[in-house]
Order: structure tokens, then C-alpha cells, then sequence
């Protein structure tokens, strides 16, 4: 999401649940080399002294479920917030909250829960590892799909395809009425038959939103794999915390 | 490359801030083996309704016939988003030399600078009497001198650009072109270190 932010590349310092992921997989370096790399790979970070121009820190604990309601990244709110208005918004964004609302339809000051939805699309590089396919699994189980939403899976790789597969996840898709489709980019950008038509909503694992992003007049609102599940549970926006347990 | 020096020329507004990849070239024209054809699908969904290229949206700039020329005057963070470097082309192709804005995203910053488009960063406070100009208004951009100029009222400001980049444009170089053009040094080079 480093591009979203704005920047050319992100670098995470690789930690023990990184080294543990990458060992004896397919392309990982094996033996000495992996001894060796792994030394490297533990040089990698930032020196104790280094300076930042600028620094954030953020506790996920703090954020609640986010959406998005206009068409760039930033256009988003906790999923309890209403849409924001010209008068309470900041002036950076002003200019395009009324273009980005005639294009998706919506109201400033609405509550964003409820809106009804049209396409449920869970994937992208962005939220379609194995661990995204097995909460989303898990939370659906048992549930069927609302009559209303198009419900498409989109693993990251064929990898993650088969793990799925092996794991029995694709049998709880099914039975949710889920399409699991061919793993790629997928509806993120519309380049193959994975389009949104203009004018319908769709939920969205992806991380962009712009106009016509996921096919002409298509309209996007962007949300975490679970926050995805819920709506296609209800037909429309949910704060899914109120499914849970 | 063709080279750019000074460009006068009439402008092309398209005031809207935060103007993404997407729109300067939706995905769905990405498909291709050259850089070639891809001006006439330069903001697409904003020149036609649909797919249907005989419905232009009238009040787009592209579509209004009083407008015209080599640069294109946009609202600040232009070409956020996608990375893909077909949103130069795009621009290339339709015919602009100059992206005037307050902000540029930074790689599509670099992709127009690697692809012979000039993005010109002044600030907002120019950019908004750029757009206050009438149709006929024309603009100086000089490389040279890293200057662009509202001719009908002399306004001036500078822009700031990496100098190898500007040595590229300036010879209409790219960066194969630019190594080609120091052979004889590199040559040398090579001599002496071997």
C-alpha cells in the first residue's frame, strides 16, 4: 500500500514470523544458503540510531473496520462513521468529495451501513493470501450468500488456489454460494471478463477505488476480507463485528 | 526521443486535483506490444459516455474545440495511483510535451520524464492563474532555463528538475541514447581501469 500513501517502495525489517514463513518453501534458499542468508537477512534493519522524517505509529487494536466511499484510497471511514460533508471535511479533500459522490451514487452525511450492494469481489495482492481465504472460510461457514450480491473468490496465486483446495475451503465457498474464479488480477482492475457494470456496487478486497477502476462506471468501495463477508452474508453493508461470536 | 527545448503553445485545463492513472488511461487499453496508439484513449471515460466513441462528453476540455496545444494544465497530485507507465504514453502520444500541476505523483513523475513528456511542478498559487487565463492564453515553457511563462501577463516561476533528466530532454535522449552519447568516455574509462 506504499504507492497509495505515495511512496515509490516500502521496506519491512523481516522478523521471526517471516524467517519461519519462508523456510523449506518452494524457491527458498536451502542448507548453507539458507544459513547464510538468513544472517543477511537478520542485518536488515534500520540502525538503532537512524533518523525518520517523520514517524507514525498506529495500534490496529484503535481502528474499527474501515470503508471507502468516493474514489481515491483516502475517501474512506470506520464503518460506524457517516460519509463526511463539504463542511466537515478538510479543505485537501473538498474538491473532490461532490465529483466522487455523483459518481458513486451516494449522499454526504449518510450512514454508509446499509447500503445495498450488488458484487462481493475478495482478492487482489492486496487481500487474497491463504489467511485471508481461511477467515473469510471461517466466518462464512454455514451461511449462505444474500439473493442480491455476485459473490467472487480470487485467490493471490495458484498456490493459494491449492492450499484452498487441500484445506476444503472452496467447499464452504460453494456451499455459501461463492465462485471461486481463476486466480489472478481479477476484478481488481478489469483487465480480463471480471468487470463490474456501470452503476453497481461492489465490495471490494482490492486497494483502489478510482473511476471506473474495476470496468466503466463501475462503483467500488473498498474493505477488509471480513468487513467483504459480511455484506455478502447481508446483501449490504455491515459492520461485521455485529456477526461475529 | 524528440528533443524539448522551449515549447510555447496554447493550453489544454483539465482542472480536477487527484487525477489518477485510471482515468488518464483505464486498464482496459493497457493491452499492447508498442507505445504507440494510446492518445486516443487519453482519459477515456471522461471524453465518451461508454464505449461508444461518437458520444463525447461536450464539456470535457479534450472535446471543447477552443482548446488546444501542447500542454496540459491540471489540479495538484496529478497521476496518483496505478504505476503503469502507459499513462506517459498515453499523454505522449495525444500529443503533449508539458504537464503543468502543484503536485505530481512520483512515479508517474518519472515515467513522463523517461517517456519526453516535461512535468512542470509551479505553485498553486500559479497554477490557479494559469487557470483564470482565457482560451487563447499561451505558455512558455524553457528547459534551458527551468522556466514557464503566462505570455499575456509576463507571470513567472521556476521548476525544479533532476539535471540528468533535463540533459536527456533537452537532446532527446533516453537513457540508452544518453550512454551512447559518453561512449568515448566510457571507453577511456575502461582502458585505464583494465
Amino acid at each position: 500500500m506504499s504507492i497509495e500513501m505515495g511512496g515509490r517502495c516500502g521496506l519491512i525489517a523481516p522478523d521471526e514470523t517471516t524467517f519461519q514463513y519462508m523456510k523449506g518453501r518452494l524457491h527458498a534458499p536451502k542448507g548453507d544458503l539458507w544459513e547464510q542468508s538468513l544472517s543477511f537477512w537478520k542485518t536488515l534493519y534500520s540502525d538503532e540510531d537512524a533518523v525518520f522524517d517523520k514517524e507514525y505509529h498506529f495500534r490496529a487494536e484503535d481502528i474499527e473496520p474501515m470503508i471507502t466511499y468516493g474514489t481515491n484510497p483516502g475517501m474512506g471511514i470506520g464503518i460506524s462513521e457517516n460519509i463526511p460533508t463539504t463542511d466537515t471535511i478538510n479543505d485537501n479533500d473538498k474538491s473532490g468529495l461532490a465529483k466522487s459522490l455523483v459518481y458513486m451514487g451516494l449522499q454526504e452525511g449518510a450512514a454508509i451501513r446499509g447500503q445495498k450492494i450488488d458484487y462481493v469481489f475478495i482478492g487482489s495482492c492486496t487481500n487474497s493470501r491463504i489467511e485471508d481465504l481461511r477467515m473469510v472460510a471461517s466466518f462464512v461457514k454455514g451461511k449462505k450468500k444474500a439473493d442480491n450480491v455476485e459473490v467472487w473468490i480470487v485467490p493471490g496465486s495458484k498456490q493459494v488456489e491449492a492450499q484452498a483446495i487441500q484445506e476444503g475451503i472452496d467447499k464452504i465457498f460453494e456451499e455459501a454460494g461463492f465462485q471461486l474464479r481463476q486466480p489472478g488480477c481479477s476484478a481488481c482492475l478489469g483487465m480480463n471478463e471480471d468487470k463490474i457494470p456501470a452503476g453497481k456496487y461492489c465490495i471490494s478486497t482490492s486497494n483502489r477505488n478510482f473511476e471506473g477502476r474495476q470496468g466503466a462506471g463501475a462503483r467500488t468501495l473498498l474493505a477488509s476480507p471480513l468487513t467483504a463477508a459480511a455484506a455478502a452474508i447481508t446483501g449490504s453493508i455491515t459492520d461485521v463485528r455485529e456477526l461475529l461470536n | 526521443m524528440k528533443a524539448l527545448t522551449t515549447i510555447q503553445s496554447r493550453f489544454v485545463p483539465v482542472n480536477i486535483e487527484n487525477i489518477d492513472t485510471d482515468q488518464i488511461i483505464p486498464a482496459r487499453f493497457l493491452k499492447a506490444t508498442t507505445k504507440e496508439g494510446f492518445g486516443k484513449n487519453l482519459f477515456r471515460d471522461w471524453r465518451y459516455y461508454g464505449d461508444d466513441e461518437s458520444k463525447t462528453r461536450a464539456d470535457f476540455p479534450l472535446n471543447r474545440s477552443q482548446f488546444d496545444g501542447e500542454i496540459l494544465v491540471a489540479g495538484k497530485n496529478f497521476g496518483c495511483g496505478s504505476s503503469r507507465e502507459h499513462a506517459a504514453w498515453a499523454l505522449a502520444d495525444y500529443g503533449f510535451r508539458v504537464v503543468v500541476s502543484s503536485f505530481f505523483a512520483d512515479i508517474f513523475r518519472n515515467n513522463a520524464l523517461n517517456n519526453g513528456v516535461l512535468p512542470v511542478q509551479v505553485s498553486e498559487a500559479f497554477l490557479q492563474r494559469i487557470f483564470l487565463q482565457d482560451n487563447n492564453t499561451e505558455l512558455t515553457v524553457d528547459l534551458a532555463n527551468q522556466s514557464i511563462t503566462i505570455n499575456s501577463t509576463g507571470e513567472q516561476e521556476t521548476f525544479e528538475i533532476n539535471s540528468y533528466k533535463k540533459t536527456c530532454l533537452l537532446n532527446g535522449y533516453d537513457d540508452i541514447d544518453y550512454l551512447m552519447s559518453i561512449k568515448e568516455d566510457i571507453k577511456q574509462f575502461e582502458t585505464r581501469e583494465a
